[in-house]
């Protein structure tokens, strides 16, 4: 029996390539051998360059900011700070050689819509073969960001050999295929996609990296926010709009509760002034709430309301705040669209007893370096993995979930004499 | 020993004779009476409203636009009533789609009997008080089971005390029972028969299978009182208009009235006008509020639907925020008889998207 023949009929059946065009056929691409790419080429590094370059100029991307940020981030300038910093890291251990892991399958998520990009390209930097599988329905933007890709592709041979973009509806033998065929397996999208990949056998000398359902934070000093400026102040709002907004609050990074770190009128004061502010940027840029999230999050902050020991404060339209009076558990439920909880603190010390592995990052704003030095140790073995400034949340950072991406993508070969 | 309703003392009005002021001087005192009750009656309302609108004071006079209301999803979560226990005569579920939480609505003796006395009101108000004879559009099997209440089943009982004989036109498996009805119509000699059901079961089970059938029926006797969601109609682009011809093309049915209510409100029920717009009644009103700054918006601009109501003395369930988008329409028009204020639904507000991390997993379907 040819099970390639077999493959090849059911995956042109039921996977649909997204991008690029053209190219061999998917089954085929399965076959061909990984290049022999070394990490961070430079014909790599150019194709990426070109990809940012024809995002930057495209006005359909330009119009959603996540897109100009994943745009941004894949810019010449900031391949090149990988390479250095790849150079760094031979220097610092020149007894050992790194090599591309070879063939990389990405599972991407569907609540970061540019995630799979960022997921992608560093893969690709490392010198991998990559097959990127996303959800179903693509929103207009990552039709665009597909667009743009296969369009690069048409002048950058090395995008065209080596990746496909792909979808198709959950199916485990498809999955299974993938993972028979990759050395390392992606796995975005929480709990659930990492329980069901879980399922569908690896190869055995594969290695895998899975992101779980994360919950996130900001801290705040009360005081450094009553020291602002009012342009300062509607800087810090400005961050913070991007903070919360992007992807509706529902990235793993969005931050879903706020601590105020100060005493209770200081706290009152900043809370105010700070949320009046973001008020107005959210005016001023026309956000406007999802109109199903604005009704989910109202039912979230009455329902709240007779759970905990709260106030709910309903005068702003672009978020409803719950202030949390009690010591109750803090549900780790994320509701998005413009809905903040809020805690007083008197000291940052305060969240470490609300810390659990789910969480991910918390962004501050107004500590001193040696205050949240201080702090970090005392997560243990816990959660929180980036202690981050205020408006930096989503920001795609190689290092994820206190994972090093980049490594994950190559091969050590250890050399002794 | 539980209060009277407020809306008891409405009974001996006609229930749309009152121009919206004179309407409102009445029923505005009766709900801020009924925040007042269930503040302290029911510990969980008052945590609401401190938390909530920390700024309401029962003692100063509110307008209605500043009465504390509750998401009616509420009701889904949580057991909200205002009496003891052992005053509950009955609980009414929603009816909710598979999978979906209902909510629960206790009622004691007197909110059940001020509800019932209501809708006798209203009925009276569109078919006389004499009983009529009264063809069901659904099946038997709705109601056999009397001690769950669903939403349909509450709903065919509530008004199947206004006919008589009453006749279940379809069979158990939702098919129209042509000759059965025909029958029923031969031998009843009222100038006038009711009909009732719920919109969809009218439009399944009555409009679409005479449509496929090729078969029509006489029903130009008929009052067809309906009710319940139009999501399904919309989702085959059938208009209100679009609805009423083609039942008129089948059955030669004039005469047919819409109303919208819902369980979380007993008794808050909107009966359609003459122009077809819903129309509150003196027990209730209704306020349209921007979904994202929840204040009131002017007539004429969609929003979301409050419902306002002089009833429910055993929950509170007196102002309630729908996740029903509506807009009025107008007040007190110079045209009609009835007085006051109506408006339109428009829909329901669409149901969040589950957007968190673990979305990627579609529902497992096997390729064959």
């Amino acid at each position: 029996m040819d099970t390639s023949i077999e493959i090849s009929s059911f995956l042109s059946t039921r996977v649909k390539v997204l991008a690029p065009f053209g190219g061999l056929p998917l089954s085929s691409f399965l076959q061909s051998p990984p290049d022999s790419a070394e990490p961070f080429a430079d014909d790599r590094i150019e194709a990426i360059a070109a990809l940012s370059d024809r995002l930057m100029k495209d006005p359909s991307i330009r119009k959603d900011p996540a897109n100009v940020a994943v745009a941004f981030w894949l810019r010449r300038a900031n391949l090149n700070r990988f390479k250095t910093s790849h150079k760094a890291r031979i220097h610092a251990a020149p007894e050992v050689v790194w090599t591309p892991a070879g063939r990389v399958f990405h599972v991407a998520p569907s609540n970061v819509d540019t995630l799979f990009l960022y997921s992608w390209a560093l893969a690709y930097l490392c010198g991998n073969a990559n097959i990127v599988r996303l959800s179903k329905q693509q929103p207009a933007q990552v039709q665009a960001l597909l667009e743009a890709f296969s369009r690069t592709a048409e002048s950058a041979p090395c995008l065209l050999t080596q990746n496909r973009f792909v979808t198709y509806e959950h199916d485990e033998e498809i999955s299974g295929v993938f993972s028979a065929w990759c050395d390392h397996r992606i796995v975005w999208g929480g709990n659930a996609t990492v329980e069901a990949l879980r399922k569908v056998p690896l190869n055995p000398h594969a290695s895998e990296r899975s992101f779980a359902s994360k919950f996130s934070y900001s801290m705040v000093k009360a005081a450094a926010v009553l020291a602002l400026a009012p342009p300062d102040l509607h800087q810090l709002a400005s961050a913070c709009f991007n903070d919360l907004f992007w992807f509706d609050q529902a990235a793993c990074s969005s931050p879903q509760v706020m601590f105020w770190v100060g005493s209770t009128a200081d706290t009152e004061a900043a809370s105010r002034l700070l949320l009046d502010a973001l008020q107005s940027v959210a005016d001023r840029r026309g956000y406007v709430a999802d109109l199903a999230l604005a009704s989910t999050r109202l039912s979230a902050a009455f329902d709240l309301c007779l759970r905990s020991e709260a106030t709910v404060d309903l005068s702003r339209s672009a978020l409803v705040t719950v202030q949390l009076l009690g010591n109750e558990s803090l549900s780790k439920e994320i509701c998005g669209g413009g809905y903040l909880r809020m805690i007083h603190l008197e000291t940052s010390l305060g969240i470490l007893s609300l810390l659990d592995r789910g969480d991910q990052t918390i962004t501050h704003f107004g500590f001193e370096r040696s205050e949240l030095l201080q702090l970090a140790p005392g997560f243990g073995s816990r959660g929180v993995d980036r202690l981050i400034p205020l408006g930096e949340a989503l920001a795609f950072d190689p290092i994820w979930d206190g994972f090093d991406l980049v490594e994950d993508c190559m091969r050590r070969i250890s050399i002794r004499i | 020993m539980s209060i009277l309703s407020p809306a008891s003392e409405l009974l001996e009005i006609a229930p749309y004779s009152l121009p919206q002021q004179a309407k409102e001087r009445l029923l505005l005192p009766k709900l801020r009476a009924l925040t007042a009750h269930h503040l302290v009656h029911c510990p969980d309302y008052a945590r609401l409203v401190k938390g909530v609108f920390p700024h309401f004071n029962p003692e100063v006079s509110a307008s209605a636009e500043d009465l504390p209301f509750l998401p009616v999803s509420l009701f889904k979560e949580h057991d909200l009533k205002s009496i003891p226990d052992d005053e509950v005569v009955k609980i009414l579920t929603s009816s909710g789609t598979t999978g979906q939480r209902t909510s629960r609505i206790h009622l004691n003796h007197e909110t059940a009997r001020v509800q019932a006395a209501v809708l006798v009101k209203l009925v009276q108000h569109f078919i006389g008080s004499s009983r009529l004879p009264m063809v069901i559009l659904d099946h038997p099997g709705v109601v056999k089971d009397r001690t769950s209440f669903s939403a349909r089943g509450a709903g065919i009982l509530g008004m199947a005390q206004f006919g008589h004989r009453p006749f279940y036109a379809l069979n158990d498996d939702l098919s129209l029972n042509l000759p059965g009805l025909k029958r029923y119509l031969d031998e009843s000699k009222s100038p006038t028969i009711l009909l009732f059901g719920f919109t969809f079961m009218v439009w399944q089970g009555l409009v679409r299978a005479l449509e496929s059938a090729g078969e029509t029926i006489d029903l130009s006797r008929g009052l067809l009182v309906h009710s319940g969601g139009w999501k399904k109609l919309q989702d085959q682009a059938v208009s209100h208009e679009q609805f009423r011809q083609r039942l008129r093309e089948v059955t030669r049915l004039e005469q047919v009235i819409n109303f919208y209510g819902m369980v979380e409100q007993v008794g808050g029920v909107y009966f359609e006008n003459p122009l077809h717009y819903l129309h509150a009644p003196i027990y209730s009103d209704i306020i349209i509020r921007d979904p994202r700054t929840l204040k009131p918006v002017p007539d004429g601009t969609p929003g979301l639907i409050q419902v306002l109501s002089a009833i429910p003395t055993s929950y509170p369930g007196h102002s309630l925020l729908t996740e029903d988008l509506g807009v009025i329409r107008g007040v007190d028009h110079p045209d009609l008889a009835m007085k006051g204020r109506y408006f339109e639904v428009l829909g329901r507000v669409p149901k969040a998207e589950l957007r968190g991390c673990s979305d990627t997993v579609e529902p497992k379907q096997k390729v064959t």
